[in-house]
């Protein structure tokens, strides 16, 4: 996953803007995806993408390798959506719009019917999603949208991988019992 | 019936994480508790969704913002710390008339390299706008001032 990574940092420190724009094409995806599901809104997803890439840019000389890149850049954007999510709440402004308002959903492959299928079993399941504590939504995003290994997890939340487990397991037993009846 | 797996057992058992003799004896309990392999059966449900779930990408044009507001900032931004080439790059100096302000930059050594971070070279910058003002200043007070005692003279 890190394959390069590192390399297009040395690249980028040394002044190479293409390695910088490299970075970018190899890692918005997961960048976006994880702000998105913690946030559950595509514009402040899209201002936490801007903000972790210049924070790259201004610190990328603070980056510890070998082959952490992409755990390195996720916990940057842990600590935005954290810090947005605490902003939220203190303003009291609790969101409670569906996370697939106004987005792009891009299936991979298969027949319109089954995509179709696919994104309405991917809402309800996203709308359970978005209501788990904040560790444990970490957790499982890392895990199932970011396919992230426990122990990269348990770097990106700097935790021991055994808390990661836990995590991951109750974010699932939390989400079967809230879809069970949905059924 | 009071069951000896809490949720979080069950979620290791549905992922297949347990060891053969963990596994047995949570096997053994649901094949006498309906409660426990229906919350099982809804474990794996779940995990069969998280499976198939299709991470969010931006849209086309939220991207393309995102890009071309990252590509602004980075004109101005780029790193914190400049090595010395990128001092003259920005500073548009040659070698010859960087070795003539060299001493003058905010610069520090750090494992035998000199640098200078992107903040005080703005600093250091501003001074000399200013010092270079006061001297247009001086010199444009200068300028009317001996116009004044040449046309007097006259």
């Amino acid at each position: 996953m890190d394959d390069g990574d590192d390399e297009l940092v040395g690249l980028y420190l040394q002044g190479d803007i293409d390695a910088f724009d490299a970075l970018f094409d190899r890692h918005y995806g997961a960048v976006y995806s994880f702000a998105r599901m913690m946030l559950g809104d595509a514009g402040e997803a899209e201002d936490v993408l801007q903000e972790t890439f210049l924070a790259v840019a201004r610190s990328a000389g603070s980056y510890r390798g070998p082959g952490r890149f992409r755990t390195w850049l996720l916990r940057i954007v842990r600590n935005r959506c954290l810090n947005r999510l605490d902003a939220r709440r203190a303003r009291q402004v609790l969101l409670r719009a569906g996370p697939l308002e106004g987005v792009e959903i891009i299936a991979a492959g298969g027949r319109p019917d089954q995509q179709a299928v696919t994104a309405e079993c991917q809402a309800a399941l996203e709308a359970a999603l978005i209501q788990l504590p904040d560790r444990q939504r970490e957790a499982l995003v890392l895990f199932a949208y970011e396919r992230l290994a426990y122990r990269q997890i348990a770097e990106v939340l700097d935790v021991p991988v055994n808390t990661v487990k836990t995590l991951i397991h109750r974010a699932r037993a939390e989400l079967a019992l809230r879809l069970d009846g949905q059924e | 019936m009071d069951c000896p797996f809490d949720d979080e057992s069950l979620a290791a058992y549905a992922a297949g994480e347990l060891s053969a003799e963990g596994a047995q004896p949570v096997e053994a309990h649901l094949a006498e508790c309906d409660p426990c392999r229906h919350r099982v059966k809804a474990l794996r449900r779940v995990d069969a969704a998280l499976a198939r779930v299709v991470p969010h990408r931006p849209a086309a044009g939220g991207l393309l913002n995102v890009r071309r507001a990252l590509a602004g900032q980075l004109r101005t931004a780029g790193p914190e710390v400049l090595t010395l080439e990128e001092v003259a790059e920005l500073l548009r100096l040659g070698p010859a008339e960087m070795d003539e302000v060299a001493g003058e930059l905010p610069a520090f050594e750090l494992a035998g390299r000199v640098r200078v971070r992107r903040a005080k070279l703005t600093e250091w910058i501003e001074q000399r706008e200013s010092r270079f003002q006061s001297a247009a200043e001086g010199h444009r007070v200068a300028r009317s001032l001996r116009l004044h005692s040449e046309r007097n003279a006259s």
